[in-house]
């Protein structure tokens, strides 16, 4: 019962103070907005980035070129493929490139890899020379409809045509602003022949020899670069860490914003809620009740700002596609993305949203709660 | 504290809106969290199976370096080894403010002291 009429007693105070509770909510609904959308996108890309380790190559190889990764000649394949513990080998072509004004990655791929697409196209996997699979993102942007009629030619070579056979649901991030075409015309593409980007090279499952070391007896003839899963996914979880740069930008940006949310529910300079605790006081009420209160009120407007800044990140990230917002989080994906922005909500972020702002109004509202109870009624009344 | 304290009709409205508020999220969150699971996680392991893994950083396209992008097609971050005053890398890939890849040091010298 006392609890009940503690919570009951907050709840009327809330309505009381309308105006007061409801800039205290939306003070917090605005700092916990760019943190839980922050959050959001950081979880949607890393769950995207970690499928995209995981069912990736086991081995990357390329050729060391003045200290950095370059293409590798083809004539490394073979010999690649038949070593211990290899169970597949593969070419591929990734590179950049200008479409009309925009830049897009270009993946050049071996037949075999192109027929796997087929689930996600709409429209036909390339089969011949010249055909391309189109992102969703060049689509929308410059009304690319595949099929018979529309063609693409290089200004730098306008002889070699390529033909949209295809569009790409977009199903991640990556897959959105892309062209994907065979290992051949994505070889003529680069000028680069008789070579890959790298090798994707795929191990026997569950093999305890891993080629990693015959792969560096190799590097001795052709200094070969290579990058394994292990180190990807070591790398990824440092390129995702909640440490970043942009997480301490917010929460100063929060800090300054809190100031006016801690006033405002610190009860700063309302004389009307001193005579409400003296009046508490003279009837009976314990400093432990007046702190139980104080808690209550805080924890509703906590959880009222907290789901509020859920629902709108939620809303415009999903709904909106970050219209405005995305390109702060997630570079060139343009101010109105015409492509989803990934974003993945945890039961986590709520919490930790929860305590955040548990922890900043709370650290206001116990110390004025407390000083009110050393005084007297009487003079709390006055 | 004897008495109980009534709640206005206000009140009432007030602490259900907050009910419905927060149940309302707790849905949002559970739904999105099975749509991630499931066609959605296909759909992405499907492509990620066919390209051969693409992508790990966020931005969309790879400009200026690869390695914000994707760090196994270029694992050596170029601009900064470019002039820029002050001696910091102002590429636009470093926009991206989610995620951020650094070059991984590779000792290939080894320092021979008299």
């Amino acid at each position: 019962m006392k609890h009940k009429n503690i919570l009951f007693a907050a709840l009327g105070d809330l309505m009381r103070h309308g105006l007061r509770s409801w800039v205290a909510i939306l003070c917090l609904a605005a700092i916990l907005f760019p943190i839980v959308t922050a959050l959001g996108i950081s979880e949607g890309l890393r769950f995207q980035a970690e499928i995209a380790v995981r069912e990736g190559a086991d081995l990357y190889v390329s050729e060391d070129l003045c200290g950095g990764s370059g293409p590798i000649s083809l004539a490394h394949l073979n010999r690649l493929k038949s070593l211990a513990g290899v169970s597949r080998g593969a070419a591929r072509v990734v590179g950049r490139t200008y479409f009309v004004d925009r830049l897009v990655a270009v993946v050049g791929l071996d037949e075999k890899s192109l027929l796997a697409m087929k689930p996600l196209v709409r429209g036909e996997v390339p089969r011949l020379r010249g055909e391309v699979l189109v992102g969703e993102g060049i689509v929308k942007a410059f009304g690319v409809k595949p099929g018979p009629g529309m063609r693409f030619t290089l200004s730098a070579n306008n002889r070699k045509v390529f033909v949209p056979t295809g569009t790409l649901v977009p199903s991640c991030l990556w897959g959105s602003e892309i062209l994907i075409m065979s290992f051949e015309d994505a070889n003529e593409f680069f000028r680069m022949k008789d070579r890959a980007s790298h090798y994707l090279v795929y191990k026997v499952p569950g093999s305890s020899s891993p080629p990693l070391e015959a792969l560096e007896v190799e590097t001795e003839s052709g200094l070969l670069r290579v990058a394994d899963r292990q180190g990807l996914e070591r790398n990824l979880e440092a390129g995702y860490s909640r440490q970043g740069g942009i997480f301490v930008v917010l929460f100063v940006i929060g800090a300054a914003l809190t100031i006016p949310a801690l006033v405002v529910t610190s009860g700063f300079g309302l004389r009307e809620m001193n005579r409400e605790t003296g009046i508490l006081k003279a009837t009976g009420w314990s400093t432990r009740d007046l702190i139980e209160k104080a808690l209550v009120q805080n924890i509703m407007i906590c959880l009222a700002a907290v789901s509020l800044s859920i629902l709108l990140s939620m809303g415009w990230i999903k709904g909106l596609h970050g219209a405005g917002i995305a390109q702060f989080y997630v570079a060139e994906i343009g101010l109105f993305p015409n492509v989803e922005v990934p974003s993945r909500y945890l039961p986590s972020h709520a919490l930790l949203c929860l305590a955040f702002s548990l922890a900043l109004t709370l650290s206001g509202s116990f110390l004025s709660t407390w000083k009110k109870t050393r005084i007297s009624p009487s003079e709390l009344m006055r | 504290m004897k008495h109980p304290v009534r709640l206005t009709r206000a009140s009432q409205m007030a602490l259900a809106s907050l009910v419905l508020l927060v149940t309302i999220t707790g849905a949002a969150i559970a739904l999105d969290m099975l749509v991630w699971k499931g066609q959605r996680a296909q759909e992405i392991r499907t492509f990620q199976k066919a390209v051969g893994g693409l992508g790990m950083g966020a931005i969309a396209t790879p400009l200026w370096q690869f390695i914000n992008y994707d760090r196994r097609v270029l694992s050596v971050d170029d601009s900064i080894t470019w002039p820029v005053p002050g001696g910091y890398s102002y590429g636009p890939d470093r926009t991206g403010a989610v995620s951020y890849f650094e070059e991984k040091p590779d000792p290939q010298w080894t320092l021979c002291r008299p």
